[in-house]
């Protein structure tokens, strides 16, 4: 019941950002309407760390209590990380095209995000390929703790070096391309996209953990099938 | 040169890109929504053939 409220309540707020990003935000003076890609492009990078920071802890947990549901939230939290990654960098390609005349650039930053990609890709392939229930468990919540190291990179890169990429929050490299001031209706934009983003992450991951619950119980049941 | 009041039509980028994260995600969910159903499925077809087997012995 709870998980059809929260359900319901991400489809009105996924509708209400689009709204929201369409018709409420209004046009940027330079970039125009691609710019309105900015608002699910951020959401997106948000979420991607935020369900990566869930398979840290979650890792953590996992190795100090031997609980296997944190490993659950771990695998399906880094699943949902990879999903908005995705998301992120397609959107930011996408805003590039016009802005920067280019699909894409080896920037710091988007150099970091593939990498960050690249990464959890590589810890979905070790959860779902590696012998051995509790061997896997192990190794996958050691990666997922070592793979993080991947995320404050990625947020520090337009920070730390030379970039493109523009900064919203804080001060810009002067040589990054595609810099705009938020007026007050595009902040709150960002933030309703925000939160809706949030509201929907913690959903897709409530539905994520009971299919690989529901996985594990079908091993299980086969298992002791054969057996007897 | 760009007016203030005339920015670049770059609307068919912003379609682009609203359909492909459309995609991305719509096909996400139908993803989850098709690995719930099918596990469904075979757990009941398990417990069914395992109570079977249970009630043989």
């Amino acid at each position: 019941m709870r998980l059809q409220l929260m359900t319901v309540s991400s489809l009105i707020l996924i509708i209400l950002s689009v709204y929201m990003v369409l018709i409420y935000a209004p046009r940027e003076i330079i970039m125009g309407d691609v710019q309105r890609i900015f608002y699910y492009h951020v959401s997106s990078g948000w979420i991607a760390a935020l369900a990566f920071l869930v398979t840290l802890i979650t890792s953590i947990m996992f190795l100090s209590t031997q609980n296997k549901s944190y490993d659950r939230v771990a695998m399906s939290s880094a699943e949902i990380g990879v999903i908005f990654t995705t998301m992120n960098i397609v959107s930011g390609s996408i805003w590039a095209r016009p802005v920067w005349n280019t699909w894409w650039t080896w920037d710091p930053r988007l150099t970091t995000a593939t990498i960050m990609w690249l990464l959890y890709i590589a810890y979905l392939f070790l959860h779902a390929g590696l012998e051995g229930h509790d061997r896997r468990r192990h190794i996958t919540a050691v990666y997922g703790i070592v793979a993080f190291i991947s995320v404050p990179l990625t947020f520090m890169a337009i920070r730390i070096w030379r970039t493109i990429h523009p900064v919203i929050i804080g001060s810009a490299d002067p040589d990054a391309e595609g810099q705009f001031d938020m007026t007050a209706r595009m902040t709150v934009t960002l933030l309703f996209t925000v939160s809706t983003f949030t509201v929907l992450y913690f959903t897709i991951l409530w539905h994520r953990v009971r299919i690989q619950s529901l996985f594990e119980y079908m091993s299980k049941l086969q298992y002791q099938m054969h057996n007897d | 040169m760009l007016l203030e009041n005339s920015p670049a039509d770059t609307s068919n980028y912003l379609i682009l890109g609203f359909t492909i994260l459309a995609i991305i995600s719509g096909g996400y969910c139908i993803y989850l929504f098709n690995r719930f159903s099918k596990l469904k499925q075979q757990v009941s077809v398990i417990e069914k053939s395992n109570s079977i087997h249970n009630k043989d012995t």
